[in-house]
């Protein structure tokens, strides 16, 4: 299961009414929005929308109905078991080692402001600034410990580049790390921060 | 030594403010109200003047600066004593021993001045630092830089941190884990000597933990004392080898070499 569709799952999963709206789903053949409604006192749009999610969800199959009054829609359950698995590794950076060997330093004039840890040999945090005047913003980023010691060693604008590899290791972070280490790279490459040569 | 120089010189105006200031202000007050008034008004700017020697030796034992408020205090001596000697040439009182102490005192400290042993050495340092460095171009960074490692224990970090503070090198902050040497540059000591300054984050200054490393941090302000934008990265480093090179000297009992280094620049002993 994808992450987009895990989550719309879980949106629908903690509806505190949900619990009740799958044991009228199980017990009845189908059921219309309006009786689901009715017997869950609910308003019917709320059971329209659950009943409609869960259909994007192929959990329940909507059937058109031509009465004598005008057409409805009633709902069917498909899938009386759910089975919800994400596979997180699939967010892992792709290929890090390859990613170790980029150079990188400093890029001049960034509007970026790095706050020491206490210890002194880090960097607590990284705060950017984006615009000017009344439409400048900050962006405050809370780093790791393995990132504050990373970035610590980073060097300056207009320094020799270093590959991430070298500079973790001078910064004695273990490769154990270098997947927060990409990430924060990758972040401050996006906000202008950081320059791969 | 025969070098090119990297930093700006500040003003020489400012040197000679306080005395032209003083010497302008004791004719209009003679001129108006004679010299009595005159000389009571100039004793009681010197007493004024003496206390900020006087803080300096209390905040860094730089013996010279005691020398310097001593002069400043047999001047105040002289400058009440004298009116009443004026009118009547009989009430001399300890005015020859004010004097005596005045002119030794003023041997001392111009000796001292001219030997440097008044000077704040921050801008000494900055030149040191800045000698090896031809590389030039816009890199300024706002962070620390990590420069190295040099093995210390905890009495030559003592001894050191004395050093630095008793030569005027830098101000000394000392942390949990480590000692910031915040640079003596001209125009910073007066809010460290005054205690108005509790902090160093906006200043330039250099970091030695007790595990021997070394960080340095320059601030744009004093970056800007350079006459060019030399290479920002170059800078930091040799500025944490230059302080690294003092320890090691300094570990070896032998500090003399390192006041010998700066006095060869032969900057101005006055500013």
């Amino acid at each position: 299961m994808d992450f987009l569709t895990a989550a719309k799952l879980g949106a629908c999963l903690s509806k505190e009414y949900a619990e009740d709206f799958f044991k009228l789903l199980v017990n009845y053949q189908d059921i219309s929005a309006s009786e689901a409604a009715s017997r869950l006192n609910l308003h019917i749009q709320t059971a329209q929308d659950f009943l409609d999610a869960l259909t994007n969800l192929e959990i329940v199959k909507k059937t058109e109905v031509f009465e004598k009054k005008r057409p409805y829609f009633r709902f069917t359950l498909i899938k009386p078991k759910i089975n919800l698995e994400l596979d997180l590794t699939e967010f892992e950076k792709d290929n890090p080692g390859e990613g170790l060997t980029r150079l990188v330093r400093e890029k001049n004039d960034n509007d970026a402001n790095f706050s020491v840890a206490r210890s002194g040999d880090s960097f607590s945090g990284v705060t950017i600034w984006k615009g000017t005047g009344r439409e400048r913003k900050e962006h405050k980023i809370s780093l790791t410990t393995p990132q504050g010691k990373f970035l610590f060693h980073l060097p300056f604008p207009k320094a020799r580049a270093m590959t991430i590899a070298d500079i973790m290791e001078k910064a004695g972070v273990e490769p154990d790390y270098s997947t927060e280490i990409q990430d924060i790279v990758d972040e401050l490459i996006r906000l202008g921060v950081i320059e791969v040569l | 030594m025969f070098f090119e120089r990297k930093t700006k010189d500040s003003s020489m105006l400012k040197i000679f403010l306080i005395p032209i200031g003083v010497i302008a202000l004791f004719l209009t007050v003679a001129s108006l109200a004679g010299f009595g008034p005159a000389l009571y008004m100039l004793g009681v700017i010197y007493f004024f003047l003496s206390v900020m020697p006087f803080i300096t030796f209390w905040r860094t034992r730089n013996a010279g600066f005691l020398a310097l408020t001593l002069f400043l205090i047999f001047v105040f001596l002289v400058c009440v004593s004298a009116p009443p000697a004026i009118k009547d040439k009989s009430q001399t009182g300890l005015i020859p021993l004010f004097l005596v102490g005045m002119y030794i005192s003023l041997m001392v400290v111009a000796y001292l001045t001219f030997n440097r042993k008044l000077r704040w050495r921050g801008q000494e340092i900055f030149e040191l630092a800045a000698l090896p460095i031809e590389d030039i171009g816009n890199s300024f960074s706002a962070r620390p830089r990590p420069t190295g490692q040099i093995p210390i224990s905890k009495t030559e970090m003592i001894r050191f941190v004395d050093f630095m503070t008793k030569n005027l090198l830098a101000f000394a902050f000392r942390e949990d884990n480590r000692v910031i040497f915040v640079l003596a540059l001209p125009g910073k000591e007066t809010p460290y000597l005054l205690g108005l300054k509790k902090d160093y984050l906006e200043d330039t200054w250099v970091a030695i933990d007790f595990d021997g490393n070394i960080s340095v941090n320059i601030t744009e302000e004093d970056y800007l004392r350079f006459k060019m934008d030399l290479d920002f990265d170059q800078l930091c480093q040799s500025l944490g080898d230059l302080i690294s090179e003092f320890l090691e000297l300094s570990k070896n009992g032998q500090e003399s070499q390192i006041i010998d280094k700066m006095n060869a620049l032969r900057l101005n002993p006055f500013m």
